[in-house]
């Protein structure tokens, strides 16, 4: 298992090396530098030069790159052009709203996919299952800004039920039932989307599964039908879920730039779109090398999870 | 033919059907744009701002006067463009660097599958939105970014299967009868992945479609004054659009939830049919 473990580990750095190579490359392209901003027009050339000498400024590309990774290893990813704050400091307050509108999301659309996968590969063929791919295939097909804005205009404009955005009442402070009210909607639209795309793989896992034949010996034996779709079928095809947890989260975080910006959610997603439209790079850059780690991060948690419950693929 | 299998013919080719209708017309509509729009989808026309549906404006108009109906075509023929020529220039790429790797093996296919990972790893929108926000917005840009994210998956294809059919008889004989790895490659090997290649292009289209209507839908595809399918709704981003002028965002929507539906059933029915090993599902 550890080297299992280790030798994923090991594999996930040059992808990281790569993002953050882009990433670094991208600022330091970037007409004028740091002290461009900092300094006042008036200071003589020599002041500037001697200053950026201490920076490092004048130093070759590769040697500034392993001098910017170093400081994002401190947690520094640099001052925000707009706003001078840390850029940091900017992502930090932003994550948690992300963090739980992607959390529930996730968990609204496998609480649907996983019963409707089931239930459509059982009943294969039929027209239920014919129902239930063509909401999946809606599921894709619908862009989130779209079904969010006619969310918007049923729920919110014609009936008045629910908050058209944000995340609380502002004003209000903390409460639970404004924040659910709050969440509702956004929830919604994730769900929806991300449960199309857990279905299908739900019902083929399922179907995979079902044509074993560990399962036909458990039907030949006269076990009732509930025991083997549950026990046989259902547990050995969440097997495969666990991996789709790592791929979830890149699409996860797409629908969630577009659905934050129609929900106006004060998350990640809204701060990356404000940030390219004031071409704020610093914190652009900030995000994306956090985007890439956790995504690498989520691949290689999903690739753990995977080996713990299917003990296979460590030898393979 | 008995019955079963008959209605599972019907109730598979009829969507599948339709789908393909909606797409004829929708690429019709594309090609014939400047033909079919009644207005100059960017004249603003102050005499007529904001008008709904019906008279002289079938679709209505927006807040500077001009005809939704014919930005609407507009604006199909834009979407289609980009989405077509980007998934056209990533099947290429990815066909090409997916036989390569799959063919040669060794190093160079080490190297082109991490950078693949690495791409497929990535989401898609933000690193479009990055691609966008660094080249600056425009249609070249927006096409290029989309032709970026979407090639590493034709190139796993294309080199999954390049690996299989390799070993296989015939292209072991052609390569022991002296032919050119050119050749083998063009003539042997790459006709045995058209198929698969067809229908990840098709679906390839539907998500090119989808991700540049995010795109302009966040003001960052194409620029205005132009209309593109996802920049029809940016206006109804502000309430009283979004409440009482509905003919200018639920139109665009409509359209682009139909044509991304039809072109992925599209892509189903091709599956199923190209694609032997499914048949039975």
């Amino acid at each position: 298992m550890f080297t299992y473990a280790l030798r994923r580990v090991v594999a996930a750095i040059p992808l990281l090396v790569l993002v953050s190579f882009m990433c670094f490359a991208i600022v330091a392209s970037l007409p004028g530098d740091y002290l461009d901003l900092l300094m006042a027009p008036t200071m003589s050339g020599d002041v500037l030069a001697a200053r950026r000498r201490e920076l490092g400024l004048d130093r070759p590309l590769y040697v500034r790159y392993f001098m910017w990774l170093g400081q994002v290893f401190q947690g520094n990813l640099g001052t925000s052009v707009a706003t001078t704050r840390p850029v940091i400091d900017m992502i930090g307050a932003r994550v948690g709203a992300t963090v739980s509108l992607m959390g529930i999301g996730l968990l609204v659309s496998l609480a649907i996919a996983i019963p409707i996968g089931v239930i459509t590969a059982i009943k294969s063929g039929t027209w239920l299952d014919h129902v239930a791919t063509f909401f999946a295939y809606l599921g894709v097909s619908v862009p989130t800004f779209f079904s969010g804005l006619l969310l918007i205009y049923v729920f919110s404009v014609q009936f008045g039920l629910l908050p058209s955005g944000l995340m609380e009442t502002p004003g209000k402070g903390f409460d639970i039932v404004d924040r659910l009210k709050h969440l509702v909607l956004p929830v919604t639209v994730l769900g929806f989307q991300g449960a199309a795309i857990y279905t299908r793989y739900m019902r083929s896992s399922m179907l995979e599964v079902l044509g074993q034949d560990y399962v036909r010996t458990a039907r030949a034996k006269g076990l009732p039908a509930a025991r083997v779709y549950l026990v046989h079928g259902l547990r050995n095809a969440l097997v495969s879920v666990v991996t789709l947890l790592g791929i979830a989260l890149p699409s996860l975080l797409s629908g969630a730039v577009i659905t934050e910006q129609v929900f106006s959610w004060p998350g990640i997603g809204r701060l990356l779109v404000d940030s390219v439209n004031g071409r704020d790079f610093p914190v652009v850059m900030g995000i994306t090398m956090l985007v890439a780690v956790l995504v690498v991060v989520g691949n290689l948690l999903a690739d753990l999870a995977y080996s713990v419950v299917d003990p296979r693929v460590r030898y393979s | 033919m008995t019955g079963a299998l008959r209605r599972r013919r019907v109730t598979r080719s009829l969507p599948a059907a339709l789908a393909a209708l909606v797409v004829l017309a929708v690429a019709v509509v594309a090609v014939l744009a400047p033909a079919l729009a009644p207005y100059d989808p960017n004249q603003p026309n102050l005499m007529h701002m904001s008008r709904p549906p019906g008279g002289e404006h079938m679709l209505g108009t927006d807040m500077l006067g001009r005809d939704v109906l014919s930005r609407l075509v507009y604006a199909t023929r834009v979407s289609l463009l980009v989405a077509v020529t980007a998934v056209l220039i990533n099947v290429t790429i990815g066909t090409l660097l997916g036989a390569a790797a799959g063919y040669f093996r060794g190093w160079l296919d080490n190297v082109l599958s991490r950078v693949a990972d690495a791409f497929m790893s990535f989401p898609v929108l933000p690193l479009v939105i990055v691609l966008v926000a660094l080249f600056g917005p425009s249609l070249l840009n927006v096409i290029v970014a989309l032709a970026l994210v979407g090639w590493p998956e034709v190139f796993r294809l294309v080199r999954g299967e390049t690996l299989s059919v390799r070993e296989r008889d015939f292209v072991q004989a052609a390569v022991s009868l002296g032919s050119r790895d050119a050749r083998v490659i063009f003539k042997h090997v790459l006709p045995n992945v058209v198929a698969p290649v067809i229908v990840a292009a098709t679906f390839g289209v539907a998500q090119a479609i989808l991700t540049e209507a995010g795109l302009s839908f966040l003001g960052l595809g194409l620029r205005p004054p132009n209309a593109s399918l996802g920049n029809m709704l940016l206006d109804a981003q502000s309430i009283t659009v979004l409440r009482s002028h509905p003919w200018l965002w639920i139109p665009p929507g409509a359209l682009i939830v139909s044509v991304v539906l039809s072109v992925n059933y599209l892509g189903d029915w091709l599956r199923s049919r190209l694609d032997p090993r499914l048949r039975s599902r």
